[in-house]
């Protein structure tokens, strides 16, 4: 039961976050204002292929309210799990807007074969210090500043 | 025997030429319609086509097959990915006593282009490099500047790489022909085009022939005529020394950024194809400028880049520079015949 003072568990069993990292914790009436609900997912995906498809618009992700305060994001290409690590294809902070920081208006491949791309949403985990990302490709990383 | 793959009117792909265990051809190949999902075949000695049955779900995609025969039987090797939900590309191995009767795949590792041969595994970075992982030691193979889109070997000299890709900032394709043992490179025309994924056994040589719009539309198409043109694109390297992308590309003039010693410090890579197409722009340019067009700014930078790419060769180099300068400075009309001369002439010394 929440009480002040103790830690916000999310559903998955994680600790809740507040957007600079910390630890949520409840007030005294049981709620967390602030507080950080996140757990890793996949904002939109895309296959681009140099031939038939070069370009992903990423501007309808673009704007406050896409994801979490204090998240991350990242492009990745799960095709081939690639590039191994930060930078990825593009990476980010998620702003206290719910904005993707720096997330261009496309993304453009010039490579024959199908990109399986992905714009990824991660959450920073206190317990490990690193960021949580959906799905199986890389699914951790070291936390990087924005 | 080729006519026979299309009657069916489908897509083929990928070929891999190696001999039967009494030393007759058979042909590994890709198959598909055109929602491009391709599946493993085999022609065999005897005209007849077997798919390679792999059990993968129906929306994955094989490709890029290779094997070998020995006394325990055939080993294959393969890529394949791009099913849902997880489209992540791995390289497999299955063995069996015929083709027919091959085990169940195993995935080794991922990757987008490999293969297996007795105790090598090669397997690439889309970006530009290839890992040999080898008994006899590991190293990797950069090829900067390039997209790597197949990797196998030719079966009756199994030391010899095929390397098909295409240049990062080109449309071009390419195969590459590289010697493990000696580093000898070649790339290898077909019929007057790249031979893209091509194979070679013997005096025989197969290859994806482009027959539609699409860039995978594609045939396995048997070489009337071949060539091939000494280059230095590739470069052998430690096992982690370089990592992929963060190198410059060099395109398929085979020349490498180097400089001797009294020479200007190189550093952008050379390439005489480049510097003749930066000054056919240029000249394109300053002709039509001579008739009114505004495209003096253009044609500045067409020169610069001729002159950016040329610095191996000094005296095209300084030729290219004092052409653009002599613009710059009051109008003077760059001697184009001059330029095509001092051009051949470094095309003659460097082949």
């Amino acid at each position: 039961m929440a009480g002040a003072g103790m830690a916000v568990i999310l559903a998955g069993g994680k600790r809740g976050l507040r957007p600079g990292g910390k630890a949520a914790v409840f007030n005294a009436d049981g709620e967390c204002p602030g507080c950080c609900e996140c757990e890793p997912f996949v904002l939109g995906s895309f296959t681009t292929n140099r031939y038939y498809n070069p370009c992903w618009d990423l501007t309808p992700y673009q704007g406050p309210g896409q994801a979490p305060p204090g998240s991350y994001w990242r492009l990745i290409e799960t095709g081939y799990c690639y590039p191994y690590g930060y930078p990825w294809y593009g990476a980010g902070c998620v702003n206290s807007e719910g904005q993707l920081v720096g997330l261009p208006n496309q993304f453009c491949s010039s490579y024959y074969y199908d990109g399986y791309m992905e714009l990824q949403i991660g959450c920073y985990d206190p317990t490990d210090n690193r960021i949580h990302w959906p799905g199986t490709c890389q699914p951790l990383s070291t936390r990087y500043s924005c | 025997m080729l006519n026979e793959l299309h009657e069916t009117g489908l897509m083929t792909h990928m070929p891999f030429l190696t001999p039967d265990e009494s030393g007759k051809p058979v042909l590994l190949f890709c198959q598909a319609d055109a929602s491009r999902i391709w599946k493993l075949y085999a022609q065999l000695p005897d005209g007849s086509v077997l798919r390679l049955l792999t059990g993968l779900p129906e929306d994955v995609c094989e490709c890029s097959p290779t094997a070998w025969h020995d006394e325990s039987g055939w080993h294959v090797s393969f890529i394949a990915g791009g099913g849902k939900p997880n489209p992540l590309h791995r390289l497999y191995r299955m063995d069996g006593p015929t083709l027919d009767r091959l085990s169940t795949p195993v995935a080794l590792r991922a990757t987008r282009a490999g293969f297996v041969f007795r105790n090598r595994v090669v397997h690439a970075d889309m970006d530009n490099l290839i890992h040999v992982r080898d008994l006899a030691g590991d190293f990797d193979i950069e090829l900067p500047g390039a997209f790597i889109y197949r990797v196998a070997y030719r079966a009756d000299r199994p030391d010899t790489l095929l390397i098909s890709g295409q240049w990062q900032t080109e449309d071009d394709v390419f195969t590459l022909e590289y010697d493990l043992a000696t580093g000898q490179q070649n790339l290898i025309e077909c019929d007057g085009q790249p031979a893209y994924k091509c194979t070679i056994l013997g005096d025989q040589m197969l290859y994806a022939q482009r027959i539609g719009e699409q860039f995978e539309h594609r045939r396995v198409t048997a070489a009337k005529s071949i060539a091939r043109h000494s280059v230095a694109s590739a470069v052998r390297r430690q096992g982690g020394q370089v990592q992929p992308i963060a190198t410059q590309p060099m395109g398929n003039c085979g020349c490498r950024g180097r400089s001797a010693p009294d020479a200007p410090l190189v550093t952008r890579a050379s390439c005489i194809e480049c510097v003749e197409k930066h000054l056919g722009a240029a000249y394109v340019l300053l002709t039509e400028t001579r008739d009114g067009y505004a495209h003096r700014l253009r044609a500045v930078g067409h020169l610069h880049e001729a002159e950016d790419e040329s610095q191996e060769w000094p005296e095209l180099h300084n030729a290219i520079r004092a052409a653009r300068k002599a613009y710059q400075t009051d109008g003077t009309m760059p001697d184009w015949e001059s330029l095509a001369g001092t051009m051949a002439r470094t095309t003659a010394v460097k082949t």
